[in-house]
């Protein structure tokens, strides 16, 4: 828990708590102007646990299998001192990496010089050998380690502290870093799923964008993380990896611009009523009352929080709440974003579709144009089926 | 998006049933389809898990599953019972007519693109060059399959080779729900077809509800269900309890893929339920062709298959690409009243009433000859904003080329014909007094050959990176 006590803290109460990371934090920038979301992120909100809470439905869990081959891929690549990562490093980012000094700063790993330190401690722990390790990178490179595994670095979103954990943090000799991170979906005959790979670069963007972070605050000019990122896949079917580098800065950029604006969760949380908070998650086995009684004060809280359903929203853990809260309110979002974008500031399904067959009269000119524009669409219907009669 | 399909998704939510976008079926549907389902592994896409198929809806489909699919030989044993049985079913299609050309061609019906995607560029892909001699090889069925297999991926747009169910209903009907919530199949036939007394959104819901139509199975049946049957496959040590435990999957299996095989045929009933299109037999005369073609080659011994396309290639598909889906939209506007009737909502083309006709009008042309040129009057029936000098067809007739002339203040549209109804022997084309018109921009087709891409277009260059052996 974080210490302090804000509007954020205050609105999830009791429900179960479930910090950021990478992934999520990349989620949350692909719904845009989504003020639920944004105030549920900054408030670490478990969202799984939350939708299934009041949708009554079991949450969708990964499956083993992907678990298992995603692990196999990665403990190959890594196998053998990182051997391929090392090898791939030198072709694909031209790294001279004459000698290899690697470390490795997972939680497993530290658990022996380090017995006793769990949870948060372990995090704070994890993240400042990681700024120790990239202040020797930088002072004294010819003996700093320059291969780190499962560095962490921190991210401010919302004024709450996100750890990350990196796959592998790679230094060169010509004084950048680079992040690598590997991935166990193909690429095949050269071309890898695209919506996979958009949504990895979002996520190493998270990565790099901490990393300058960390370099300001260790006085070191944020451009020595080099934004050419490299990312290790299986070539076809099989685990034989390969290498793509691919320069994010752009997506960077992007997600700085973001994330400034992600602050004003606590504003969003301002303005709805003082008191509004989360229910306690009901214990594993409760009864069938007791889930009513929660997932309806749930629901509650979510109300004054303003969502935006768009064509993204279906793979948001709250999507079936949110979706039947458009559909109550016969929103023409419900139709996805080319259906609200062209009916524009009428919102309404039933408006729109009174101002299409003249039954409303527009109130204003954007009113008017859509107006225009959709009994053009009813006309040209009728036309065709039935004739101007 | 265009602001009929706009109107119609908003009729679709506030009647809680999906509009028709088409007054007719604009797809190929075969008598004797081959319906095919099919699971592979999460997160493999390699190690397929199960495949169901089956001709006709009433016999018990077949299924074949592989106990553990990360086996190579499990997997073949299971691919070549698979293959048999589909190459056995395109063999129907050889018989040819007197020009060479196969009577009838096969139809693959899947559930969704990502299946057809699956099953052409994954499993066709890594089959269709193993090989069946010397070691560890593959039984000489399933590589001949799989150049069958990569022969239906990739199609052209107005194929109907191959149907993939959510698309072909979307192309007919308009849901009121999310794009992306068409891609469920069960969920979008909730929409188009509810059982009795449900309103569209509830049989959606209820849709959802039951298990995926593939290739990715439900992750918490894998967890719940699959993990443990693996599980017990290894920990057997006799024939008998692995072959319990087959069948014990197979059942599991055909509990999943059996909706989504059942919903593939309710596709093809609703799209049943539709007129064929006129151009739909052109189209499946070109779908024929082209399976013939790849009959021939598999016959010769040259069914190859690029993995990585040359840039040529490349642009040269895409060039044909282009130029088909151009065909078909033209062709479906033109067989289609409510399909080119998008076309005059986006203000493309002109609907109207006919009020004037002048079949004898002659004008001067550029050389100051005297030509006839006769001249129709439109009362359009929505707002015409084209400028004069557009060049227009007549919708049923598209050999008759117009053109807009300048408005004269009355609201009326003046157009000009160019070519197909100026002559005696053609001015009978033109439209009578009285009578409804489209005129559209979809004209004939030119039928000159289209020049072949010799040199490498920009749009294809390759930057060569530091390893040029990375793009073979």
């Amino acid at each position: 828990m974080t210490n302090t006590s804000g509007p954020l803290e205050s609105f999830r109460g009791e429900f179960p708590r479930q910090p950021l990371n990478a992934r999520r934090v990349a989620g949350a920038l692909e719904a845009p102007g989504c003020q639920r979301r944004t105030a549920l992120d900054a408030a670490a909100v478990n969202l799984d646990k939350l939708g299934s809470l009041i949708s009554n439905s079991p949450k969708d869990r990964q499956s083993p299998f992907a678990i298992t081959r995603g692990n196999q891929f990665e403990q190959q690549v890594v196998a053998n001192g990182m051997a391929e990562i090392v090898s791939l490093a030198r072709r694909h980012l031209g790294l001279l990496i004459p000698e290899v000094r690697q470390h490795d700063l997972s939680a497993a790993a530290l658990r022996e010089a380090y017995p006793g330190v769990t949870g948060t401690r372990m995090n704070e722990l994890r993240e400042r050998l990681t700024r120790q390790r990239a202040e020797e990178m930088l002072t004294d490179p010819a003996q700093a380690y320059n291969l780190i595994r499962h560095a962490m670095t921190r991210l401010d979103f919302g004024g709450e502290i996100v750890y990350l954990e990196q796959d592998v943090l790679a230094f060169a000799v010509d004084g950048r870093i680079h992040v690598v991170e590997i991935k166990s979906y193909p690429r095949i005959d050269g071309r890898a799923d695209p919506r996979k790979a958009s949504a990895t670069v979002r996520q190493t963007a998270v990565y790099v964008l901490s990393l300058q972070h960390l370099m300001v605050e260790i006085g070191a000019p944020p451009d020595v993380v080099s934004t050419t990122t490299m990312i290790v896949l299986p070539e076809n079917l099989f685990f034989r990896p390969i290498a793509v580098t691919i320069d994010i800065d752009m997506y960077v950029r992007r997600l700085r611009r973001q994330l400034a604006s992600v602050p004003r969760a606590a504003e969003i949380l301002d303005a709805i009523p003082v008191g509004t908070r989360l229910p306690a998650h009901p214990a594993d086995g409760a009864g069938a009352d007791e889930l009513t009684a929660a997932a309806a004060a749930a629901r509650e809280a979510l109300a004054p929080l303003p969502p935006r359903f768009t064509d993204g929203c279906v793979s948001c853990p709250l999507f079936h709440h949110c979706r039947d809260e458009a559909e109550f309110h016969r929103s023409t979002a419900r139709l996805g974003s080319a259906v609200a974008g062209a009916c524009g500031n009428v919102t309404d399904i039933a408006a729109a579709l009174a101002l299409a067959e003249g039954r409303r009269a527009p109130a204003d000119a954007s009113e008017a144009a859509v107006a225009a524009t959709l009994a053009r669409g009813a006309a040209a219907a009728r036309f065709a089926t039935g004739g101007l009669t | 998006m265009n602001a009929l399909h706009t109107h119609q998704a908003l009729l679709a939510a506030a009647e809680r049933r999906a509009v028709a976008k088409t007054t007719r079926r604009h797809v190929h549907l075969s008598p004797r389809p081959l319906v095919l389902v099919g699971y592979h592994l999460a997160g493999d896409l390699g190690a397929p898990l199960a495949l169901m198929w089956g001709t006709s809806r009433d016999e018990e489909p077949h299924c074949t599953v592989v106990p553990e699919p990360r086996n190579r030989s499990l997997r073949f044993e299971a691919l070549a019972g698979f293959a048999a049985e589909f190459l056995a079913y395109l063999s129907d299609f050889e018989s040819r007519d007197e020009a060479g050309v196969c009577l009838d061609a096969p139809q693959l019906v899947v559930p969704n693109a990502a299946t057809a995607d699956w099953l052409g560029g994954i499993v066709g892909r890594f089959t269709r060059n193993l090989r069946a001699d010397g070691d560890s090889s593959a039984p000489p069925s399933v590589p001949l399959a799989g150049k069958y297999l990569s022969f239906f991926a990739d199609l052209m747009p107005g194929s109907s080779l191959v149907l993939a169910a959510t698309d072909a209903l979307t192309t007919h009907w308009q849901t009121g729900q999310l794009p992306s919530e068409d891609l469920n199949l069960a969920a979008l036939l909730g929409w188009i077809d509810p059982p009795a007394g449900m309103y569209a959104p509830q049989a959606a819901r209820a849709g959802e509800a039951s298990p995926p139509a593939g290739p990715e199975s439900d992750p918490n049946w894998d967890a719940e269900t699959l993990a443990e049957l693996i599980q017990e496959w290894h920990a057997a040590d006799d024939e008998a309890s692995r072959s319990a435990i087959r069948r014990e999957l197979a059942g599991e299996i055909r509990e999943q893929l059996t909706p989504a095989w059942a919903d593939c045929w309710r596709a093809l009933d609703r799209l049943d339920s539709l007129p064929a299109a006129d151009h739909v037999t052109s189209r499946w005369q070109s779908d024929r062709r082209s399976w013939t073609g790849h009959c021939d080659r598999v016959a010769e011994g040259r069914a190859y298959f690029r993995n990585i396309p040359t840039p040529v290639q490349d642009a040269t598909r895409l060039r044909i690409l282009e130029a088909r889906t151009e065909d078909l939209q033209r062709e479906m506007a033109w067989d289609d009243p409510l399909v080119m009737a998008a076309v005059v909502a986006s203000g493309e083309a002109l609907a109207g009433r006919v009020v004037r006709t002048d079949a004898q009008r002659r004008t001067q042309n550029g050389n100051g000859r005297m030509v006839r040129r006769p001249l129709i009057t439109i009362e359009p029936a929505l707002e015409f904003a084209r400028p004069a000098g557009t060049t227009l067809f007549l919708s049923t007739n598209p050999g008759v080329k117009l053109e807009v002339l300048p408005s004269d203040g009355s609201g009326l549209i003046r157009a000009e014909v160019l070519r197909g109804a100026n002559q005696n022997t053609t001015i009978g084309l033109l439209p009578n007094l009285g009578d409804e018109v489209v005129l559209s921009p979809y004209g004939k087709p030119e039928f000159y050959q289209r020049p072949k891409v010799e040199y490498i277009p920009w749009t294809h260059q390759q930057i060569l990176e530091d390893e040029p052996e990375e793009s073979q």
